[in-house]
């Protein structure tokens, strides 16, 4: 128990350093973009933009506003959207990122699902047609981008056969087509791991051993090998569950859903400062909360994966 | 009294892209109940190949049985199901393997991997096969062995690793023990504690053991008789003593060579030169001739009959054809 939480603050502390440091380079790599929030092509009145960059405190010197930019963020306040008025930062994460949030959790447990079993089967049925066909699967859901599947599938499944809504969120049925075009990227990548990881697995002496204590099969594959064909699959798990939950632009756009992911580009086109710091303020947190997630799965999963040994390091 | 294993031309290949390897070629013997026996030749001879078949490990395809019957206790294994051979192996059978620091699973405890096969073959219920387990591991020399149950493979030492695959292989008290290589991959100084183990266990419990190994070094302390195979065939079969002592095939000769000595002397080790023959196209008399150095013209053309030259003690080898008598002189002198 001291082990781990003293892990834990470890990891805290770099957790910090890391956001720490992704808020700094993103401050300023956004303030080296020409151009500004209000800048546009309509001429305005020289003292409006006065006023409006003293409301915004734009006209402070750079350094103060990355100071006052960390003061804030310490207490977690984001700031106020520049594009959308009277809107926080915030607010905007609050109100989209729930919904980013369930698209995804569907998205990833059907890709673990999915991905893992085809994965097995394709596995335990080597060079054999389930194999071929779950690796063509694999391919092509590897290969067709998330827009083009998105197209396709509301083409089939909204015009075609009418079994789903086109886009909008709102209801169960709405979340279908978005989530497969998610999941697909992801349940093809976890399918080509599970596969080659049990294969692989499926070699090892010690799963000769347990054929030769005169385990069944099934028995073997399911104590003895599925776990430790599983622990590649859990690095992989926490940028894929950080990146599927703070929302894919591009799927979330083509489905009309409002979601967190269109803020990502949106923001920066419109140099809306806040919320490009905020959105990637709150998914570096994301990601590095994932990371510590995964990495005490890996010591629950894999015995020898000790705590403290980062210490040595 | 009937032997508890009896291997007859048992005839093993494997089909590869590049065609058939012929990995066993009409290998013969037999285990007496309570008795070990050694069966030694380097790798690729097949030795491993013969054990496995015997398990019915030999992954197939690729792999094949050609030819031949495997007797255990006077039933034919290769008849068996893979059902029924699932009731044998840990059960009436044990094995256990090479490396141990490969042979256990990591991500499970030591304890249960040994309760495992007394799970299966014995319906022991969890709590009881832990408390066997635990037994098994006082009975393989374990210290603490309440602790060492719940540890992870990891946490023991390669020579602590074997006693527990030794543990596992007899938790279910197999009529027979197949010893793959048991010493092959740890130290010198444990190696002989892993052989006196086998010894006591075998004594303790009366198993029979096949003990495979390349050394001849490690069979005089524990077996009382030798097998001695090269390509796929066995060069010579008898008593250790017999063996070690009246060596007739060349190829035993130059195992026995190449046994590091300890003493005084500081000799540099000595091998037999040249490499096993081309299994996918064996050679048509003598697999041993291209590297033996009493070739006589006869040994590259004709396989050699077996010949039983004492009591129990079999030579395949031209050299122990009445008419090379003249040239055996030659050879012993």
């Amino acid at each position: 128990m001291k082990a781990l939480s003293g892990y834990l603050l470890r990891r805290l502390i770099s957790a910090v350093m890391a956001v720490f440091f992704v808020v700094t380079i993103t401050f300023f790599l956004m303030h080296a973009i020409p151009g500004g929030p209000f800048a546009s092509e309509k001429e305005i009145p020289p003292e409006v933009q006065k006023n409006i960059e003293a409301r915004y405190h734009l006209n402070d010197p750079l350094w103060k506003q990355y100071v006052d930019y960390l003061h804030n963020l310490i207490r977690w306040d984001l700031g106020p959207s520049f594009k959308y008025e009277a809107t926080t930062v915030n607010e905007i994460i609050n109100r989209s990122f729930p919904v980013s949030a369930t698209l995804g959790a569907v998205a990833v447990s059907f890709a673990l699902i999915v991905g893992m079993l085809s994965g097995i089967i394709a596995a335990l049925n080597h060079n054999k047609w389930q194999d071929y066909l779950a690796m063509i699967m694999a391919t092509i859901g590897f290969a067709v981008p998330s827009f083009i599947m998105a197209g396709v599938l509301m083409y089939i499944f909204a015009y075609k056969l009418r079994w789903f809504p086109a886009a909008l969120w709102g209801s169960p049925s709405q979340a279908v087509l978005p989530a497969l075009a998610l999941a697909g990227m992801p349940t093809a990548v976890i399918a080509r791991f599970m596969r080659s990881n049990l294969l692989e697995v499926m070699q090892q002496d010690y799963i000769r051993t347990a054929r030769a204590k005169g385990l069944s099969r099934q028995v073997i594959v399911y104590r003895h090998a599925l776990r430790n064909a599983c622990l590649p699959i859990i690095t992989y798990l926490g940028p894929l569950v950080a990146g599927i939950f703070t929302g894919s632009f591009v799927v979330e756009s083509i489905f009309a859903i409002p979601g967190l992911g269109q803020y990502f580009v949106s923001s920066i086109s419109n140099r809306d400062y806040t919320v490009i710091l905020g959105v990637t303020v709150f998914y570096s947190i994301f990601l590095v909360a994932m990371n510590l997630l995964v990495d005490l799965a890996y010591v629950w999963v894999d015995p020898r994966i000790k705590l403290n040994e980062g210490r040595k390091a | 009294m009937r032997p508890i294993l009896e291997i007859k031309n048992l005839q093993v290949a494997f089909d590869t892209y590049a065609g058939e390897v012929k990995a066993v070629r009409g290998v013969s013997y037999t285990v007496n109940p309570g008795e070990a026996v050694a069966v030694v030749g380097e790798s690729g001879c097949g030795k491993s190949v013969t054990a496995q078949t015997v398990m019915g490990l030999i992954p197939s395809p690729p792999g094949r049985v050609v030819a031949g019957q495997i007797l255990f206790d006077g039933q034919d294994l290769l008849n068996f199901t893979e059902r029924q051979m699932q009731g044998v192996r840990g059960n009436q059978i044990g094995m256990i393997f090479q490396d141990p620091m490969t042979s256990l699973n990591p991500t499970m405890t030591v304890g249960r991997q040994i309760a495992e096969g007394l799970r299966k073959h014995q319906s022991l219920p969890a709590d009881q096969a832990l408390e066997q387990a635990k037994e098994m591991l006082k009975m393989v020399g374990i210290p603490h062995p309440d602790r060492r149950l719940n540890q992870y493979p990891h946490e023991f030492s390669g020579g602590m690793r074997q006693r527990a695959m030794i543990a596992t292989a007899l938790a279910c008290r197999p009529k027979l023990l197949i010893a793959d290589e048991p010493t092959t991959a740890l130290d010198v100084t444990i190696q002989d504690q892993i052989i006196d183990l086998m010894r006591n266990l075998q004594r303790q419990l009366g198993m029979a053991i096949v003990l495979i190994t390349h050394d001849l070094g490690v069979v005089a302390g524990l077996c009382s008789r030798v097998v001695v195979m090269y390509a796929g065939q066995i060069m010579e079969a008898g008593p250790v003593r017999e063996i070690y002592y009246r060596t007739q095939h060349p190829y035993t000769r130059g195992l026995l060579a190449s046994v590091p000595k300890t003493g005084k002397e500081r000799k540099p080790l000595v091998s037999i030169p040249g490499t096993p023959p081309d299994l996918f196209s064996p050679p048509p008399g003598c697999p041993f001739a291209p590297r033996c150095s009493h070739a006589m013209k006869v040994c590259g053309q004709l396989v050699p009959q077996e010949q039983e030259v004492s009591p129990g003690h079999r030579v395949a080898c031209w050299l122990t054809h009445p008419l090379a008598q003249y040239r055996k002189q030659e050879v012993a002198g």
